[in-house]
């Protein structure tokens, strides 16, 4: 299959909202982690594959699906393999004032995730300018932490090429489109 | 398969898998369900939900549908409302569980997980799902025209406080009773003294209690602490069942280490943290210039060369036996805080400047002492003011899900004169602590004892 049509394949098979955006100018600024060690946004999208999603830990509703999405990709990370650029995600805090690095790793333990690079998940949050900075970058930005979008952004730095979603994307929708973006 | 014949084929299934489920009696059926939609009961299987499993604990219906059913909005997707008005409507709720489609066979949106429910789950959420958000689906210790809440008396050491506290929450419930109550319920306490009591009551107001076991009890029975008055070393969980009216220690302490960097410059003084109750982090990089300890004795203290600020987050005899030494070796102090919950600290003579962090608003101890009263008499009043305030925004379909979330609304409300709360999805605790200059003669304002 010709890459073109690869792509677009890719794309109609993905259910939620799909939109190929022109990348995100991502701001160059330092999040914490979960272990609450700062860490440069844009080295960690230099040469990898990214799927990123918007949580905050007080959310009941729509963050958990979303976390258990990406906890089902990364136990498939294996169809990702052949991949040249390594997969990641990234879950960025949209409540920085009540997501501390502690926060953040005491959800993903309800979630049983593994997170840092060496398993290519990293929950990270950070000081409130910066934070927003970031999430205006993805238009992930909202006046209220509860009404942010349900938005997924899947995108490969190295590729130039980035796609986002609305509403709940399967696990199949988030390892397809990382594997279009890699392609 | 056609909507009819998938209606059909469920009913036909669960009835045949649930002749143990259906013997039941109704109340319990109606309890299990009750128990299996708000969470503190877990599904036996875990949920799928767009090709993931949906870990247990956070697989409860209340957390899109609401404690009254009518749905949850969040960002571009809202969970609908799922009230029924029939119980013969109840297959709904388990087609839509089970095979994420409606009655009409029109299938839910993909955020709608899907349940492997049991036979016995399934039975139990039939019989809860006509009650789910009308009036007879009535929590515990609520009537139609009556409401029960518990005060938690402490054991002996603090028992004249929860007295004091019972008292002030008593005196304000009866005035509102008076006025016709709380949507038209009159509001009754009861001195809870053990769990099993605990279980006749709505909520619990005012409680000295806190810790890791009541929370989890807390959780399991569906029962709010609203209004505590416990300190916590560190802030309690902001989602969880306790919501405290007074800051933990650990913020208590921020504001001093705060103090202690801002004054060091003005004063002169290299400033000192003196933390044996170990409630300040050693990494916390507010602490800047600021040295913590974690104990320390008058006679290291009085050898330093350098005029010490010191901030003292000791218990009450540790810090009153080092300011006593102090004083006796005439060791300047061009600065002293100390945190006033944990005991009357007076530095006499020593310190030119004692202030004292208070874990309420300086306004609460001049309402008791104008009062004539215990400050915990007053804590009482204002944990007994904000219940109530939370009750009349809560509506008279009440669901402790709901009284915890209006209390912790209240934003700006104030309990007592000049002394608003400040809860937000930031802050779990409804007061912040405020800071005072001890008067030299020890005359005016009463102490927490």
């Amino acid at each position: 299959m010709k890459r073109r049509s690869f792509l677009a394949a890719s794309a109609c098979a993905v259910s939620s909202a799909l939109a190929q955006p022109s990348a995100p100018v991502v701001p160059d600024v330092s999040l914490l982690d979960e272990q609450g060690r700062s860490v440069r946004l844009r080295s960690l999208l230099v040469d990898r594959t990214v799927a990123i999603n918007f949580i905050y830990t007080g959310c009941s509703s729509f963050c958990p699906p979303q976390t258990a999405v990406f906890r089902a990709t990364q136990e498939r990370f294996g169809e990702l393999r052949s991949a040249a650029h390594a997969p990641l995600l990234l879950s960025l805090s949209i409540d920085p004032l009540n997501d501390s690095p502690k926060a953040l790793a005491q959800y993903a333990a309800r979630f049983e995730a593994k997170l840092g690079l060496a398993h290519g998940w990293m929950m990270l949050t950070g000081d409130p300018a910066t934070l927003e900075r970031t999430t205006r970058a993805f238009g992930a930005s909202s006046a209220r932490v509860d009404d942010h979008p349900v938005q997924l952004w899947v995108g490969c730095a190295p590729k130039s090429r980035w796609f986002s979603t609305t509403g709940l994307a399967s696990t199949d929708d988030v390892l397809r489109l990382m594997k279009a973006a890699a392609a | 398969m056609k909507p009819a014949i998938l209606i059909a084929w469920l009913a036909g299934y669960a009835m045949a898998g649930l002749g143990g489920a259906w013997a039941q009696k109704p109340d319990a059926l109606v309890e299990q369900g009750r128990a299996l939609y708000f969470g503190t009961q877990r599904f036996a299987n875990s949920p799928h939900i767009a090709g993931a499993s949906l870990p247990a604990g956070v697989s409860a219906c209340v957390n899109c549908h609401g404690a009254l059913g009518a749905g949850v909005r969040e960002g571009v997707q809202a969970a609908p409302d799922i009230t029924l008005r029939t119980a013969a409507a109840s297959n709904k709720w388990l087609i839509a569980a089970m095979q994420g489609k409606t009655l009409t066979g029109r299938s839910l949106n993909t955020s709608m997980p899907r349940y492997l429910l049991s036979p016995d789950e399934q039975a139990a959420l039939a019989a809860y799902a006509p009650l789910l958000g009308s009036a007879a689906d009535t929590a515990r210790g609520v009537t139609s025209n009556e409401l029960v809440l518990g005060v938690y008396m402490s054991d002996k050491h603090h028992s004249a406080a929860s007295n004091e506290i019972l008292a002030g929450v008593t005196r304000v419930f009866t005035a509102v009773n008076t006025q016709g109550g709380v949507h038209g319920r009159k509001l009754r306490v009861m001195a809870v003294r053990n769990p099993e009591q605990a279980q006749s009551v709505f909520a619990l107001v005012g409680s000295l209690r806190q810790d890791k076991a009541l929370e989890q009890t807390l959780a399991a029975q569906r029962l709010p602490s609203l209004a505590a008055l416990t300190l916590s070393l560190e802030a309690v969980n902001a989602s969880g069942w306790t919501a405290p009216l007074l800051p933990s220690l650990q913020e208590q302490a921020q504001l001093m280490v705060r103090t202690l960097h801002a004054k060091a410059a003005e004063l002169d003084c290299t400033p000192w943290l003196i933390d044996s109750l170990q409630v300040v982090n050693a990494q916390d990089p507010e602490l800047g210039a600021v040295q913590r300890f974690a104990s320390a004795d008058a006679a290291s203290l009085v050898a330093r060369p350098a005029r010490l600020c010191l901030g003292i987050v000791m218990g009450e005899a540790g810090s009153t036996r080092l300011l006593k030494d102090l004083t006796d070796s005439d060791k300047p102090l061009p600065l002293l805080i100390s945190l006033a919950a944990l005991g009357t600290v007076y530095a006499s003579a020593t310190s030119t400047l004692h202030l004292q962090i208070l874990p309420t608003p300086l306004a609460v101890a001049t309402h008791a002492n104008a009062a004539g009263q215990s400050l915990w008499a007053s804590l009482g009043e204002a944990a007994g003011h904000t219940v109530v305030e939370a009750l009349a925004r809560s509506g008279s379909r009440l669901q402790p899900e709901i009284a915890l979330a209006k209390l912790r609304e209240l934003s700006g409300y104030a309990p007592l004169a000049d002394a608003p709360l400040a809860w937000s999805r930031t802050r779990a605790h409804g007061w912040q602590p405020t800071m005072w200059m001890v008067p030299t003669d020890l005359v005016g304002l009463r102490q927490l004892p």
